[in-house]
């Protein structure tokens, strides 16, 4: 007698502790499946919005958060003289560029090169630099406390190091590239070092998850 | 007198040709580099880039020597920098030297330390070279060919290297 109360006890005591795994598993995988996708970098569960500024473009055009609605936006922060980081990050965002066109055809996409160097990087310099690395790169500059106004809603951050020469000085900055929702919100941040491979796979799941979402 | 001043010459073409001969031992000696610089190359540069970045590899084979500067008739100025990542932030760092440990292969890269061209002549165009001229602390001066390479093409000869199999 006292063996087999023994055994049912044990019994029932497996069973609880099997359905206890099981609905932990469940729950596990609800949680999981509700969450962004794992990138290399951060999304954001929800798009966040830029707040107001006004730019200009490559060709000197007004340029408002507005106008990055309708296509996913990938912006890059760096400065016309930076001779290594900059250019190898655009060489990389081309990549990415080409490689969107195969893995999301239907997703609509921009590229932006927004200068943290607005004092040297006038929109004709930025035209001509732009154009180098992709026909279709967009380039934005203008008043320095506007392009702040951007780059703290997308957590990018930049300052010139003191103690250099007034006209020859080298900005530091974050070298993440942020990618916006077709709403202009911000929803991604890749950090670097960028690997094209990865950030347009990244991008793959985010659109996977979140492009064909009702508005 | 004069016997004596015939002697004095033949005394000082010996000792010149003597002077000579250790001259040429000094150049094969000298002519014997421990310090080579490999695969230098530089970035093209866009319309509207005022600096450029050059990238090698140095391979020394003698006692720790250090790199201490560059020149080029391309620009301005020749700047030894590091590209470093500090909490996200990409700054760019002078460096007064670069210490090569003796027997050590450095390796200059995109993203690292770089010898910077401040205020280029004029643009880095792809398939075209320029000399540079790197300082080192023993070694002294070393002319470097460099190719300008587009970096929107294949990476430079150097990589590909890497990718042959014997």
């Amino acid at each position: 007698m006292k063996g087999s109360l023994a055994l049912a006890v044990t019994l029932a005591a497996g069973l609880a502790i099997g359905a206890g795994i099981a609905a932990s598993l469940a729950w596990r995988h609800a949680a999981t499946s509700s969450r962004p996708p794992a990138i290399g970098g951060y999304v954001l569960p929800e798009p966040r919005p830029l707040g107001s500024f006004e730019l200009v473009d490559e060709h000197g055009a007004r340029f408002a958060p507005e106008s990055f609605a309708g296509s996913w936006s990938f912006l890059y922060f760096g400065y016309t003289y930076c001779p290594d980081v900059c250019p190898l990050a655009l060489v990389e965002l081309g990549e990415v560029k080409k490689k969107l066109a195969e893995r999301t055809p239907g997703a609509a996409t921009r590229f932006y090169f927004v200068s943290v160097d607005p004092q040297r990087d006038t929109p004709e310099r930025l035209q001509e630099y732009v154009a180098y690395f992709d026909p279709e790169l967009r380039g934005l500059t203008g008043d320095a406390a506007q392009i702040a106004v951007l780059a703290n809603a997308v957590g990018a951050v930049y300052f010139v190091p003191p103690g250099q020469d007034e006209k020859r000085y080298l900005v530091s900055h974050s070298s993440n590239i942020v990618l916006l929702d077709p709403s202009g919100g911000l929803r991604a941040v890749f950090t670097s070092p960028h690997v094209a491979d990865q950030v347009a796979g990244d991008f793959a799941a985010i659109f996977a998850r979140y492009g064909t979402a009702p508005r | 007198m004069r016997g004596m001043i015939a002697l004095k010459r033949r005394r000082a073409a010996v000792a010149l040709a003597g002077v000579a001969a250790a001259a040429v031992v000094g150049l094969a000696i000298a002519a014997e580099p421990t310090v080579r610089v490999l695969d230098a190359w530089a970035r093209a540069t866009a319309p509207g880039a005022e600096n450029g970045a050059v990238y090698f590899k140095i391979v020394n084979q003698g006692a720790a020597d250090r790199l201490v500067g560059a020149r080029t008739q391309a620009a301005r100025a020749a700047e030894l920098h590091a590209s470093a990542t500090r909490d996200g932030v990409v700054e760019m760092r002078h460096l007064d030297a670069l210490p090569i440990e003796a027997g050590a292969t450095v390796e200059l890269a995109p993203g690292g330390t770089h010898v910077m061209l401040v205020g280029l002549e004029s643009r880095l165009v792809a398939g075209t070279h320029l000399e540079l001229r790197l300082i080192f602390a023993t070694a002294g001066e070393i002319a470097v060919d460099v190719t300008v390479v587009d970096p929107r093409g294949p990476p430079p000869a150097a990589h590909e290297h890497e990718h042959h199999a014997p």
